[in-house]
């Protein structure tokens, strides 16, 4: 009875260490393994939110605006008026320098960085820089989701009946990122910085954006985007 | 490797199956925790392993959303936009009333698969509105929305838009027995039914409170639209000359006449709608009577005893001859000629009742040199 239970014993701590050999690299590589997986996981992700982000808000920025009037290349930046808000103007509101719109827009105009572009009631658009605006208490019934403000305007409106806001602004692709810059500020990255290559071209008329994203982890081959505006 | 338990059995301490067996061997020896290690072993690696798995399955999950939401939200702007397009390739008519701001639904409708669409027009003015394409997905709360601006005609404006009855750009020649006249500006012109001008009184009131207009005067200094760009014709608001001739029902061969001498085109005693005809060319009208529109890209030269009764569009002179006489309204880029005992009496009736009932003319277009609105 004793010598059996010492032989299995014995026997038990080596089943039990060729077990842990076995095991334990296996579980290793498995779990190596599924963190690369998941690190390809999170960078694929990134690299899928990057193209999202490049392709809406270059397409959605673009695409509101004409070549030439609102939009303009300059070496690989383009350069645009960013449309934010749009303000219908109330019929026989202008006094001067002041009207009255009903305005609807992705944000709030702000006169620190806003101009106006406003079409008259001859169809053409003129450029007024916005000095100053003031909210006006009650709504806009007419338009869903509208809030009514009072502009200031430079130069004198002639006979508007629609204004878009919007910003200067320009977008680039630099440290692997495509960045934002309003006016002459800062440069904000936009997406995370997984472009490994980028380029902005206007091609005949048409806005086009090329990218490739750098490899994930691995041996996937990292992504090729190519969009365009226009 | 000496374990205890083998240890007290050689000391013949302990029986198997005794307390001292177990205690002593959980005691702290080195068998037991080898044994004991390699579960909280795998139970760490499988803690691991399900770690990274939730992390991975969260990142696809959350990648999932991300991938929806966009699909959801590019299915929407495309829907927005199909909206307004369905709305201007389909020709819907825009609203009559065109009280400023109201929202005027002319497209709404889903697919199988789940895209809302619409458009919804306001007008800004009497002429200029906003087409809103409005898209939706089914499954996403959101909406999105496009706009373009666009312009049609609105009769009253067009002919209150006129700062003169003859607007020329070139000057004008009167000869000693031709004669320009306004005094019966709001009357209706010769051979005309009362009834066709009566129901345009309050609106001419309206619009001219004086009861008339300077005879002559110089063409209108807006700067051109685009599509205007090289286009002698004057423009009829945003309708460019080549878009009038695009529109004119009849296009007419360049050159003399088109018109035998007792023909009548267009008038409202003959219970016809009014002609709108145009040439790409100069021509030279030598009788007939026509009531509507007239456009010509070159030259305009009416002799004998031609009669218009409309609004005429010169691209280039006008010349007026010999008894011709035009009772209407003018716009000429080049030279108005009045010559021989020709008569030029302005008249805005005839000219409102050719806007009022050639609906080609108000068909909506969309605004040249616009662009698509989004952000809103």
């Amino acid at each position: 009875m004793i010598s059996r239970e010492s032989g299995v014993s014995v026997v038990e701590a080596l089943l039990v260490l060729l077990l842990l050999s076995v095991l334990v690299p296996g579980a290793w590589s498995v779990v190596a393994r599924h963190h690369t997986a998941a690190l390809r996981v999170a960078h694929r992700a990134e690299a899928l939110e990057t193209v999202r982000t490049v392709a809406w808000l270059l397409r959605e920025d673009l695409s509101g605006g004409l070549p030439d009037r609102d939009w303009w290349m300059g070496g690989d930046t383009v350069a645009l008026r960013a449309f934010r808000a749009l303000g219908l103007v109330r019929n026989g509101s202008v006094r001067g320098q002041e009207l009255v719109a009903c305005v609807r827009g992705i944000r709030m105009p702000n006169p620190e960085k806003d101009s106006v572009l406003l079409l008259g009631a001859g169809g053409h658009w003129r450029l007024h820089e916005l000095e100053s605006r003031i909210r006006l208490p009650g709504g806009c019934p007419e338009v869903a989701g509208g809030w009514e403000e009072r502009w200031v305007l430079v130069p004198e409106p002639a006979d508007p009946v629609l204004g878009r806001i919007f910003e200067g602004g320009s977008y680039h692709f630099s440290g692997g990122a495509l960045r934002y810059r309003r006016g002459g500020g800062g440069r904000q990255p936009l997406t995370p910085e997984r472009v490994r290559e980028g380029h902005l071209q206007d091609r005949e008329g048409s806005f086009v954006w090329e990218m490739s994203l750098t490899e994930p982890p691995g041996r996937l081959p990292g992504l090729e985007w190519r969009g365009k505006a226009w | 490797m000496v374990r205890p338990a083998l240890a007290g059995r050689d000391a013949g301490t302990c029986e198997e199956g005794s307390p001292g067996f177990r205690a002593e061997g959980g005691d702290g020896g080195t068998g037991f925790g080898t044994e004991g290690m390699a579960l909280p072993l795998m139970l760490l690696l499988l803690l691991a392993l399900t770690a990274l798995g939730h992390g991975a399955l969260l990142l696809s999950m959350r990648e999932l959303q991300a991938t929806w939401a966009f699909r959801h939200a590019v299915r929407a702007g495309e829907a927005a936009e199909a909206g307004a397009w369905l709305a201007i390739q389909e020709g819907v008519a825009p609203p009559e009333d065109r009280a400023p701001w109201a929202p005027n639904v002319l497209v709404s409708g889903e697919t199988s698969d789940g895209v809302r669409y619409g458009a919804v027009l306001r007008w800004l003015d009497g002429e200029l509105f906003l087409l809103e394409g409005i898209g939706g997905s089914r499954g996403w709360v959101g909406e999105r929305r496009m706009g373009w601006t666009g312009w049609s005609l609105l009769p009253p404006a067009r002919l209150g838009a006129f700062k003169a009855a003859a607007e020329v750009g070139g000057g004008y020649v009167l000869g000693e027995e031709a004669r320009a006249e306004s005094g019966a500006f709001l009357a209706p012109p010769d051979g005309w039914p009362e009834a066709s001008c009566s129901g345009y009184r309050e609106v001419l009131d309206s619009l001219f409170p004086g009861g008339t207009l300077p005879i002559l005067g110089g063409l209108p200094d807006e700067p051109p639209h685009p599509s205007e760009e090289g286009d002698s014709i004057p423009p009829l608001g945003l309708l460019s000359g080549s878009e009038l001739l695009e529109k004119a029902a009849d296009a007419i061969p360049s050159g003399v006449g088109f018109m035998p001498g007792d023909s009548v085109r267009g008038c409202p005693e003959r219970s016809e709608p009014p002609a709108f005809q145009g040439t790409s060319g100069s021509l030279h009208l030598d009788g007939g009577r026509l009531c509507g529109i007239l456009v010509a890209l070159g030259d305009l030269r009416l002799t004998g005893e031609v009669r218009v009764q409309g609004l005429v569009l010169v691209g280039g002179d006008l010349i007026m001859e010999d008894g011709a006489v035009l009772e209407g309204m003018a716009r000429v880029r080049g030279v108005l000629r009045l010559g021989g005992s020709a008569l030029f009496r302005s008249s805005a009736c005839p000219v409102l009742w050719a806007l009022e009932n050639l609906s080609v003319l108000q068909e909506p277009i969309l605004l040249p040199g616009g662009s698509r609105i989004n952000g809103f």
